[in-house]
């Protein structure tokens, strides 16, 4: 009983961190249609920039955080401008230009940083006890995290003006255009959006999970999982996906091996995709 | 001789550079060392790769991420099979295993496990295809899928350590491969070589032979409109479960090939890197013709043997800029781009004579 309590409650964690990995993935095909190959590299990028924040800088946490995801949203905007923006309406033309950016990140940062490990303190080294289920006070940061960007992204597609021109930008492009709001802009602004999703995700999971230059390519497959078994385009799909997948994994990593673990929700995923091939929330008009 | 000049005439550019690429192949064991034979058989098998995922991907349009787990069954099975030729290898006696696990019994018998391992990645392959064509996922989803799948493979061969070697491979293949006996001899590398060499040229006029019959057709129009297959009252999902199976028998039969040219199988060579690096190759080369996956193929590994070599790891960067140059520049592949562009020049041939025999505008020629 004990090890379900505590296994529900690590499944919670890994849900936040496999929500926080997989929504800029979702932001960025549902809204622009490209498949982002390099999403890992992006949160590896986030990763690095909080750890050179905190441990070079010794800045604290939060701006580490702040600072990773302006720094992703930069790269994502150049790489936008000058590759992404020529490939789209070609699938898997992005999903091959994606791998290429991904090659060349990685390497970037190998020979900056090493290919070693890098280590991070976590910021809030308190825990909270539940009669024999210890939680780490991070843990439930990362939870709060998740929820706010999770409320924070759908506010933003359904409530501001951006959010408005940008779901009429998926709608009707030429319509768009034709009431003079420059759509390209919009398309840049919306893959940033979705790289800083990265960047946080990357500055939020540095300090539980270890910092090398290939970490990108082990979330990359859970966060298309994820998005999988969520549909493609929503935002409220993903958070469920991510809950499905790291609940059920981490309940049953605690009875049996996790690679059969992994293997059962596999398994699940494609039974669900049997009967609704677009995920559980997919949504005809675009989110 | 007019007729057999008209067909070599007509004959587009990718036959050319097979035959130069097929010749250049029968030739090099006579003027290479023993290291170089070692090296291309090892791109042979590359290439019988490519031409797998070439039929999937380039004539069906069914771009697989994962392609490198059929490579890696067949080579695993393959490679376990020469390991246990004597006896039980190191990393299952180290895992405390005295007796030959009873799935492993068969593969005791060469001859058995190399037609297992031919069979073995068709019958995975029928059964993903089945769930996955069955149900109608296509896209994007059909590539994440077999994503997840072939990350699956990997972190079920690194963890089943006293199985399969785990994350360090299967070792002791040299022994069981010397063991090997055809016609009572040994068989030498160069041996290897040619068998490999054979089966690259049965693979490639098979692949040539299904592009242009019946079923091709099929498979093409499934990849150019899937709808309107359907509306002319075929079923698409029988004719993609069946090229999906056809293209992992033969990644097997390459990965059968790969173990005796490397002497060693890995993770390296059936995980997802791997499966970006197959992918990369077509890419590169350019998808639907044959030609385009064997070029690719042979020069991404050339390059990368002889780049990493200089340059180490930023071999990776080099790699990655030129993919980026093909996808925007030449998004139809090298070959690809070659083909349209004697097409182009061929066309334009053609309306400059029809000016000049008739004396009149030149007229549109319909393209």
């Amino acid at each position: 009983m004990e090890l379900l309590v505590s296994q529900i409650i690590n499944g919670l964690t890994n849900t936040s961190i496999l929500f926080l990995v997989a929504v800029g993935l979702v932001v960025i095909f549902g809204l622009l249609d490209v498949v982002n190959m390099a999403h890992g590299e992006f949160i590896m990028f986030g990763a690095y920039s909080a750890v050179v924040c905190v441990n070079t800088l010794h800045l604290p946490f939060v701006i580490a955080v702040m600072a990773a995801a302006l720094f992703t949203a930069l790269v994502g905007s150049v790489v936008e401008r000058f590759i992404i923006r020529r490939l789209y309406g070609k699938v898997a033309e992005t999903l091959l230009g994606t791998f290429a950016l991904s090659y060349i990140f990685q390497q970037f940062v190998r020979s900056v940083f090493g290919p070693e490990d890098q280590l991070m303190a976590l910021p809030i080294e308190a825990t909270l006890n539940f009669g024999n289920v210890v939680v780490p006070v991070y843990n439930l940061v990362l939870m709060f995290v998740s929820v706010m960007i999770l409320i924070g992204s759908l506010l933003l597609l359904v409530k501001t003006k951006f959010g408005m021109r940008l779901r009429a930008n998926v709608q009707n492009r030429t319509m768009v255009q034709c009431l003079g709001i420059n759509s390209s802009r919009i398309d840049n602004l919306t893959f940033s959006y979705g790289c800083a999703l990265a960047g946080i995700a990357g500055a939020l999971i540095a300090p539980v999970k270890s910092v090398t230059p290939d970490m990108g390519m082990t979330y990359i497959v859970d966060s298309f999982l994820v998005v999988v078994l969520g549909g493609l385009n929503s935002i409220f799909g993903s958070f469920m996906g991510a809950f499905v997948v790291g609940e059920s994994a981490t309940v049953m990593a605690g009875y049996m091996s996790e690679i059969t673990a992994k293997l059962l929700i596999f398994i699940v995923i494609i039974v669900v995709i049997r009967f609704r091939p677009q995920g559980l929330f997919f949504s005809k008009d675009k989110r | 001789m007019k007729n057999m000049k008209l067909i070599l005439g007509n004959l587009t550019i990718d036959k050319y550079i097979a035959l130069i690429i097929f010749i250049g192949l029968l030739i090099l064991p006579l003027v290479s060392s023993r290291y170089g034979v070692q090296i291309f058989g090892k791109y042979i098998t590359y290439t019988i790769l490519a031409l797998g995922l070439d039929i999937l991907w380039g004539s069906t349009g069914l771009m697989n991420l994962g392609f490198a787990i059929f490579f890696g069954l067949g080579s695993y099975i393959f490679g376990i099979s020469m390991a246990i030729q004597k006896g039980l290898p190191a990393f299952m006696s180290f895992g405390g295993i005295t007796t030959l696990p009873w799935f492993y019994v068969p593969l005791q018998n060469p001859i058995a496990a190399a037609a297992l391992s031919v069979v073995i990645p068709a019958i995975v392959a029928l059964i993903l295809g089945y769930f996955v064509f069955k149900s109608k996922i296509k896209g994007v989803f059909y590539s994440i899928i077999t994503l997840a799948f072939v990350a699956l493979f990997e972190l079920f061969i690194t963890n089943q350590q006293i199985y399969t070697g785990g994350a360090s491979g299967v070792n002791g293949i040299p022994t069981g491969l010397m063991t090997l006996r055809a016609f009572g001899s040994k068989i030498s590398i160069v041996t290897w070589y040619y068998i490999a060499f054979a089966t690259l040229i049965g693979v490639y006029f098979f692949c040539l032979w299904l592009n242009h019959s019946r079923f091709g057709k099929i498979i093409h129009s499934i990849r150019d409109n899937e709808m309107r297959v359907q509306f002319f009252g075929y079923n698409p999902a029988v004719f993609k479960i069946a090229v999906f199976v056809i293209s992992a028998a033969i990644a097997g039969l390459a990965g059968l090939l790969y173990v005796p040219m490397s002497s060693f199988v890995s993770i390296e060579n059936s995980g997802v890197a791997f499966s970006t690096m197959i992918i990369i190759w077509l890419a590169v080369g350019g998808r639907g013709n044959l030609t385009g996956a064997m070029a690719g193929a042979l020069l991404v590994s050339f390059l990368q043997n002889i780049l990493s070599g200089y340059f180490g790891g930023m071999w990776q960067v080099v790699l990655g800029v030129g993919l980026i140059f093909i996808v925007m520049v030449l998004p139809k592949g090298l070959i690809g781009s070659l083909i349209e562009w004697q097409y182009m020049h061929r066309v334009h041939k053609k309306k400059n004579m029809k000016h000049v025999s008739d004396g009149a505008p030149a007229q549109k020629v319909e393209v």
